[in-house]
């Protein structure tokens, strides 16, 4: 399913965590396309450049209070 | 019949008339009646083949005039006359008696008392149904009577199927309804007779006609594969003939009407829309794209033959293409085309079929087709006897001739609805897998209705409470441990319960658990001084022993994150670790490892030297969440580029406590602590035992040789170990000189794929219980665990069920669980998930992605990149890698299941199975390093042999290639590249390898003659060289003249090659008379078992037997054994 020669979704959960899905499949409970789509290669350079702090959200919000 | 008939039938109209041939002379066989012949000489009489109809007949019955009208279905028709004989020059004829009596025997059952009545005749019914016929002997047909009461009969008529067919029955019952009422009028047999179709079938399906059907067929079959692996509940026997049951269930009238109206809106049948339900069943459970379904067609294309009773009935192989992802509606069409496309071609016998297919053949296997699919429009014909009230009675079957066969017909009892009946080889499946595959049939029917533009793939193929019970209960139910306190604040609590006990053993020496928080305490305070906090990488480059254990302690005290290195790996790859984990710290406890660090931006702190006056022992306060990472470990990646895996708190906590709980650890354990600190099973050897009270005993550098380690053991009063399988197998093999100790209790294996025969050989020795672990650093070392068990099939052994808090999921390439026995890929999750690569958003958001089907929304799983599958109580078994998936002729392959068969042969002490394409297409290769036991790499007969009794043929390597070592990659993964090619004229056909002895000449000289060629290898397939089914039962009967003994004929079809025969026939067992077919059916795992220990210990007595010609062999084809 996460083969290389399909298109892919860029999506973000609640905890701003990022991942990829495959475009056309369902998306499951709890995850919103962020917006840019395109070949696996694309999306996860996109991914590297706004995935920049990995800390789950909720852990993000404690620390910082 | 089948209710496929629209399509044009040019055969039909063209077909020239019968025209009746004289008695005289030899009447041959029809093709159809060849091939049961032919089974028949395969397998021996059976029941395989009997056609039976039970009636029951409520009302006064008339003995006489049934008797009577039962006869003159006799008198009537030459079919139930005819027995087979052979002529002169052995080929088979028919042979017609002029006059046969039929007797009606009745057996007495009204006296019985009521309750045992029913019981009886129902069994009776069975008995009739089972009874085997001789085809040479005859009559090929029977009819019985028994007397359940006055006014009750049951009348049971049982005729093989080489005379007759299902329509045949119906032409017999319209019979007998005229016969009963009316035993005057005299017989007027049909001037034309079965024997007569016979011999202008021969005539029309011979020279260029025959030719041009064939060549169709032969396009229409090259692209799809002969054999469709549907994964069973057992391993295939290679028994003639198998055992069956009946799985009966209905499709309710609004489904039947639906599948009309597609069916009339797709100018299709019916017929082809639930055909179309079936093949995506068998594509879906198999994986396979392609494939072909068998299904009957009824073969009377003359008018004349419409009243004849015989063996007319065809099965035509349909081509099903499910590649793509097509909807429903555009599968039906696809269907529609193949299926009125064969119909058209429907003349051509099954066997000739086999033939042009080049199908594989096997015993134990039907060919070219395993599943077979009927649609009947039409309910079977009910007799009316006068005064009678007639009904059928089912009577299962007793043997499968199909691994499946699904059919509907109308419903008798509810208008518009159709009965569905899954008849299933009862071997090889389950009765629930039985009933799960007709479940999932009519979902996927309902659904392909419901939703026709959804891709195939994706309708959903587990009934909801199959896929409740994966998704839920397979998936991981135990709930997880709540992270509200972290390992080193429950490490605390305990050393506050339990200060004087010892928490950890180095070379004999305690530290108890209050001194180890104490000491813990004071580093972790110092560090907090030196800034230390929450997600701070802190790089410890210790070995194992109480410093190193004081250092974890510490840092996550200090609420920083560790990342433990291997003090022996070379400086610059620890440097280039410390310096991708952005540590902020170093931790040593030497001036030389210190001194390795010099250059690096990260502080070097040494423990050895470093002065603690003045920290308090006191447990700091926490101040890490719980999602705060606890450890770095680096993992190398399939670049080869390492990548840090950062685990967070909740993650370790959980797997503290659920491992502690699974392997049911308490104060009294002691657990021997024997993984590098760098590899995270060593995180999995502190933590659990820790929290259970009980002691880790720190195992000696350097690690000692596997058999020197049950000195260790038992020195230090071991109770639990956990092992990788590697170095565990090794010790199993010196378990005579290095016996398990009496202290070991359990004893868990992983890291690798374990063994079967190392487990038994552990199990033959001890009864320590044993348990293979699985896990990967993403999901916090072990998230599965399986207890080993003595019931556990052979290969290989299973990786059991998630631990608590752990979710595990196999699911196929369109992300939908798969059922139970397929195989998919594995996703881990759950409390165990790591948070990502430290530093690598990107190969984090790929590998870790969105679960389909999550517990809480938005969770994630890893994706193992691991192939596995699903024991029907939901117990994993590990595949092997998905990288690994090897595809040849269509079939998907794991390879891990070709190495683990190998290597339950004794003289194969490792095997890598690849697919090379030496031979153009690509084919298996199995590269092979003999057992130091063995006198070498055994012969490819041999190796072939042993395969072909564990794994379906088309996982038989081409090719056995010896080598002295298997080449590893710089990460320890073997490195396919370097391996040898295979020659590939090693194993070519044709002029091969000349016979080697008298007998593989006088086998040769048979072949030959059969054969009509001038040379045959003695590695050449029978097969392949153009034979079939009559040939190979000629080569029986030669062989039985000239060897002066009779063989069984299963023998030769086990045994394709002469160089395989030779040795079977050799080898005095398989020589004798009927026992070549094994014993009638033993418990296949109970055997297995017997035969490996037998192998196993044999090889341990006696390591350098070997019989002499297999050594002759292996010396022969020194490099590329065949």
């Amino acid at each position: 399913m996460f083969d290389e020669d399909r298109s892919y979704l860029v999506v973000v959960n609640h905890e701003e965590q990022y991942s990829i899905w495959p475009e056309g499949q369902d998306l499951p409970p709890g995850w919103t396309p962020d917006g840019v789509s395109g070949a696996k290669d694309v999306c996860l350079r996109h991914i590297d450049e706004v995935w920049t702090d990995m800390r789950p959200k909720s852990l993000r919000d404690a620390a910082a209070r | 019949m089948p209710d496929h008939h629209t399509p044009p039938r040019p055969g039909r109209s063209r077909a020239p008339a019968l025209t009746p041939v004289g008695r005289g002379s030899p009447l041959p066989l029809s093709f159809a009646q060849q091939r049961l012949w032919f089974l028949d000489q395969l397998s021996g009489p059976g029941s395989t083949y009997n056609v039976h109809l039970t009636l029951r007949l409520r009302g006064p019955l008339d003995r006489a005039a049934l008797g009577e009208a039962l006869q003159r279905a006799v008198d009537r028709h030459e079919s139930l006359r005819t027995t087979f004989g052979t002529d002169p020059a052995g080929e088979p004829v028919q042979v017609i008696a002029p006059e046969l009596e039929l007797p009606l025997p009745l057996t007495d059952l009204s006296e019985l008392p009521a309750e045992r009545r029913e019981r009886t005749a129902r069994e009776l019914a069975v008995a009739w149904a089972e009874e085997p016929f001789d085809l040479h002997g005859g009559p090929l047909v029977r009819a019985r009577l028994a007397r359940v009461g006055e006014q009750d009969h049951l009348l049971g008529l049982c005729l093989h199927h080489a005379i007759c067919d299902g329509w045949s029955l119906d032409v017999l019952l319209r019979g007998l309804t005229a016969d009963y009422a009316d035993r005057l009028t005299p017989v007027r047999p049909a001037p034309v007779q079965y024997a007569d179709y016979a011999v202008w079938q021969r005539a029309r399906l011979s020279g260029p006609a025959l030719a041009r059907q064939l060549d169709w067929w032969k396009g229409y079959l090259a692209a799809a594969p002969s054999v469709l692996e549907i994964p069973a509940d057992r391993p295939r026997r290679p028994a003639a003939e198998a055992r069956g049951d009946l799985v009966l269930s209905t499709l309710d009238r609004p489904t039947t009407e639906r599948v009309t109206a597609l069916a009339r809106r797709l100018s299709a049948t019916p017929f082809m829309v639930l055909l179309a339900a079936y093949a995506l069943l068998l594509a879906r459970q198999s994986g396979a794209e392609r494939l072909l379904v068998g299904t009957p067609v009824a073969g009377r294309p003359r008018p004349e033959l419409e009243e004849m009773v015989g063996f007319f009935v065809n099965t035509l192989p349909l081509h099903v293409d499910l590649s793509g992802a097509p909807g429903f509606t555009e599968l039906v069409e696809r269907v529609r085309d193949s299926a009125l496309a064969a119909f058209g071609h429907d003349q051509v016998p099954f066997e000739k079929l086999v033939e042009v297919a080049q199908a594989q053949r096997a015993v134990g296997r039907a060919p070219l087709v395993q599943a077979v699919f009927t649609a009947q429009h039409a309910a079977p014909t009910r007799p009316e006897l006068a005064g009678l009230d007639v009904e059928p009675l089912d009577v299962l079957p007793s043997t499968a001739k199909f691994d499946l066969d699904l059919s509907l017909r109308p419903d008798p009892d509810r208008p518009g609805a159709r009965q569905l009946a899954l008849a299933y080889d009862s071997d090889l499946f389950d009765r629930t897998t039985a009933e799960q595959l007709v479940d999932s049939y009519r979902l996927l029917l309902t659904s392909g209705l419901d939703e026709p533009d959804t891709d195939v793939w994706r309708l959903p193929l587990l009934a909801p409470p199959l896929r409740r019970a994966v998704l839920e209960q397979w998936a991981g139910a135990e709930p997880a441990h709540p992270a509200t306190a972290l390992v080193h604040e429950l490490f605390a609590a305990q050393a506050a319960r339990t200060p004087g006990a010892p928490a950890l053993s180095v070379d004999g020496a305690g530290v108890d658990f209050g001194t180890l928080n104490a000491r813990a305490n004071r580093l972790a305070h110092h560090l907090r001084a030196l800034g230390v906090g929450p997600d701070d990488r802190v790089a410890l480059c210790l070995s194992r022993g109480a410093r190193y254990a004081e250092a974890v302690l510490a840092v996550l005290k200090a609420d920083g994150c560790y990342l433990p290195l291997d003090p022996v790996q070379p400086s610059r790859r620890l440097a280039a670790l410390v310096h991708a984990a952005d540590a902020r710290l170093l931790l040593t406890d030497s001036a030389q490892d210190a001194e390795r660090f010099a250059g690096s931006a990260t502080a070097v702190l040494r423990l050895d030297t470093l002065d603690l006056t003045g920290r308090p022992e006191h447990d700091p306060e926490r101040r890490a969440e719980p999602d705060h990472l606890a450890y770095v470990i680096f993992t190398s990646g399939s670049t080869g580029e390492p990548k840090a895996v950062a685990v967070p708190h909740r993650a370790l906590a959980n797997h503290a406590q659920a491992v502690r709980d699974r392997y049911a650890l308490t104060g009294a354990d002691r657990v021997l602590q024997f993984a590098p600190v760098n590899f995270d099973v060593s995180l999995e050897e502190l933590y659990p035992t820790w929290l259970a009270g009980a002691c880790a005993v720190v195992l000696p550098e350097p690690t000692p040789a596997p058999e020197a380690l049950a000195r260790t053991l038992a020195a230090e009063r071991v109770s639990v170990a956990n092992l990788p399988a590697g170095y565990w197998q090794q010790w199993t093999a010196e378990l005579a000189h290095s016996p398990v100790p009496s202290s070991l209790r359990l004893l868990v294996v992983g890291s690798e794929r374990v063994d079967a025969t190392a487990v038994l050989a552990w199990q033959d020795a001890c009864d320590v219980p044993l348990m293979n672990g699985y896990g990967l650093t993403e999901t916090a070392i072990t998230a599965t665990v399986h207890p080993v068990t003595h019931a556990d099939p052979e290969l290989p052994v299973p990786i059991g069920r998630p631990i608590a808090g752990a979710r595990a999921l196999v699911l196929d390439a369109r992300l939908q669980p798969v059922p139970p026995g397929v195989a998919g890929d594995l996703y881990l999750g759950g409390a165990g998930l790591a948070r990502g690569y430290l530093g690598r958003p990107g190969l984090t958001a790929e590998r870790f992605v969105p679960d389909p089907f999550p517990r809480r929304p938005g969770a994630r799983l890893h994706r193992t990149g691991d192939r596995a599958r699903q024991l029907p109580d939901g117990t994993l078994v590990l595949l092997g890698r998905g990288d690994d998936q090897i595809k040849v002729r269509g079939y998907r392959i794991e390879p891990a299941e070709v190495e683990a068969a190998l290597l339950t042969h004794p003289a194969v002490a490792r095997a890598v199975v690849s697919a090379s394409t030496a031979w153009g297409a690509p084919a298996l290769v199995a590269h092979l390093v003999a057992d130091p036991g063995a006198a070498g790499v055994v012969g490819a007969d041999e190796l072939r042999a042993h395969l072909a009794e564990l794994l379906p043929a088309y996982l038989v390597p081409r090719a056995f290639v010896p080598v002295d070592r298997i080449p590893l990659t710089a990460n320890g993964k073997v490195d396919t590249a370097a391996l040898p090619a295979p020659d590939p004229t090693a194993a070519r056909t044709g002029p091969g390898t000349a016979p080697r002895s008298e007998l593989e000449s006088t086998l040769a000289g048979i072949w030959r003659a059969v054969l009509g060629l001038d040379e045959v290898g003695v590695h050449d397939n029978f097969f392949d060289l153009g034979g079939h089914s009559l040939a190979l039962a000629t080569v029986h009967g030669r062989l039985t003249e000239a060897l002066g003994r009779r063989l069984p004929m299963v023998t030769l079809y086990q045994h394709p090659t002469i160089a395989a025969l030779a040795t079977a026939l050799a080898t005095p067992a398989a020589g004798e008379g009927g026992t070549a077919a094994g014993p009638a059916r033993p418990d296949t795992r109970a055997e297995g078992r017997r035969r490996l220990l037998g192998r196993r210990s044999a090889l341990r007595a006696t390591p350098a037997t070997t019989d002499t010609d297999s050594t002759t062999d292996t010396k022969e084809n020194s490099h590329h054994v065949r």
